[in-house]
């Protein structure tokens, strides 16, 4: 046998390497004490100072994390009563699905853009309730996708046999089914969440005059000029997100030992 | 069991409120704006008309949907030429690489990517003289949408038929010859559904155009944008949109078409 060429890990380890690199460099200087570039001014954490004394990022921050919590509970709760619904056959079941995956298949410009004419047709007052109803129809599909799944392994013997023991249907759903389809519907909830909150494009024709999201606060940001700030929060972005993954590993990881 | 089924029914009834309401009704609303009438800024008069069509014939227009469409060709093109082997060949790496780099690239897309373009902004405008120019646009969205292209190649090759490839190599076939008799048929559904999910981006991700361009290159998406937050067309918005949705629609089509294509050319040899 000729010996197994290294060109294709070399190439998939350059490529990567590639995208990684504005990561990197956003992480690096982030803790540069110059504004420049170009030159390495000595350790320094004054960028995150500012970012921490910044009110207007730490008012959005607190947007974002408040219209994709509340999308992600609401989708939850229309998204896992679906799956569950979905196990028998339900009127018009193969036009309302397809519908309902409409908002994760077209593009968002289209989306933000039918939903600032149609909330401006309905007078809704845009802000809070524009962005949740916006974001809900793209997390809806997302955790909808990852409890289908898990609906389809589910085994119904405990909760047929719960209720014929007496059970009511909440206590048999909340003592039985939820616990099973738990894992799943968090690991959608944190996609829906991820994509929530870094969804700029809908988002940008639904805010509000008083309510800005964190990816439109910095979008305006970037615009009119950038500061190492946003390699501060770049930063603080990535431990968000390494914390977030790793705890969905750990609820999953949990699940398999049980 | 009738009053099971109801109960049943009972569940998937907030999807459907929701989804008719959300998602279907403000789509079918904004079908209906596009043929109707402008009179001031936001004002909508809802006589029928086709007048909003008509002005996307006119030559601003039309020139700036080839120029999107050229550049969707560009980018797309560059990510399949990077794109295509690097899916190959992460498919043929061993279980704990293949799984290593599988994470790092879905990894970035945790992260915000305004605050990964701002990054590439500062890269561009301090080591190269391309920030606010075509090539910046370009080499952006190679970079955002590439990854992509990698993961749709990646899953079709790692159902590729390694025995096959074996085979024809040991029947005497050249590498050439067994690349495009079995690999390239193979991968062509990951290929093409890696085309639909850059292409389209390539036409519709206007922070790109708008914060890599410096404002003078305009995607079909930045039209739409335009529309709605600076002139307030409300229809004439729409109608671009309705627009941009056949034009995607049509991409996808033809990609679905040219999957079984590609597959026959197999059977036939």
């Amino acid at each position: 046998m000729k010996k197994k060429s290294r060109f294709p890990l070399i190439y998939v380890a350059i490529i990567t390497a590639i995208l990684y690199v504005p990561i990197v460099v956003a992480v690096i200087f982030s803790f540069n004490d110059s504004r420049l570039y170009t030159t390495w001014g000595g350790f320094s954490l004054r960028w995150y100072e500012i970012l921490f004394k910044d009110e207007n990022i730490f008012k959005a921050l607190l947007n974002s994390v408040l219209v994709g919590v509340t999308s992600c509970i609401l989708s939850a709760v229309i998204a896992t009563a679906a799956a569950l619904g979905f196990r028998k056959k339900q009127p018009a079941e193969e036009i309302v699905k397809p519908i309902s995956m409409i908002p994760i298949m077209v593009p968002e410009i289209i989306l933000g853009m039918a939903f600032l004419v149609f909330f401006r047709f309905l007078n809704l007052p845009f802000g809070f309730i524009t962005l949740v109803l916006a974001h809900m129809t793209f997390c809806i599909p997302y955790i909808y996708l990852q409890v289908s799944t898990r609906v389809a392994s589910l085994d119904i013997a405990p909760t047929e046999a719960a209720r014929m023991l007496g059970a009511g249907p909440f206590k048999a759903f909340f003592t039985i089914t939820l616990p099973d389809l738990l894992p799943s519907i968090l690991s959608g909830m944190f996609i829906a969440f991820a994509m929530s909150f870094d969804d700029v494009i809908i988002s940008m024709f639904v805010v509000g005059p008083r309510f800005n999201t964190l990816p439109i606060k910095i979008y305006t940001q970037v615009k009119t000029g950038i500061t190492p700030e946003i390699n501060a929060l770049c930063t603080l972005m990535l431990l968000v997100t390494v914390i977030c993954l790793g705890a969905s590993r750990l609820v999953k990881k949990n699940k398999a030992q049980n | 069991m009738k009053s099971k089924t109801r109960s049943d029914f009972k569940k998937v009834l907030p999807l459907y409120v929701f989804s008719a309401l959300f998602v279907l009704i403000p789509m079918l609303y904004a079908l209906f704006l596009s043929f109707m009438t402008r009179t001031n800024t936001w004002a909508v008069d809802y006589t029928f008309t086709f007048d909003n069509y008509r002005e996307l014939v006119k030559p601003i227009y039309l020139s700036t949907f080839a120029d999107s469409f050229k550049l969707a060709v560009t980018v797309t093109l560059v990510d399949i030429i990077i794109g295509y082997p690097a899916g190959l060949f992460m498919a043929r790496l061993p279980d704990h690489q293949r799984n290593f780099f599988f994470a790092a690239l879905t990894f970035p897309f945790w992260i915000n990517s305004i605050v990964r373009i701002a990054s590439i902004i500062v890269l561009l405008r301090t080591y190269t003289t391309i920030l606010y120019s075509y090539e910046a646009v370009v080499i952006t969205m190679v970079y955002a949408l590439l990854p992509f292209m990698i993961y749709s190649v990646y899953s079709a090759a790692t159902k590729l038929d390694q025995s096959a490839l074996e085979a024809a190599r040991m029947l005497g076939a050249s590498k050439g010859r067994a690349f495009l008799d079995i690999t390239l048929p193979q991968t062509a559904k990951g290929l093409l559904s890696g085309v639909t999910l850059t292409f389209i981006p390539s036409m519709c991700l206007i922070y790109i155009s708008d914060l890599l361009g410096g404002g003078k290159f305009i995607l079909a998406g930045n039209l739409i944008e335009n529309q709605l937050m600076k002139t307030h067309n409300l229809p004439l918005a729409a109608a671009i949109s309705v627009v941009l949705m056949l034009l995607t629609g049509a991409v996808i089509l033809i990609c679905n078409r040219l999957e079984p294509v590609a597959r026959r050319r197999r059977h036939a040899q």
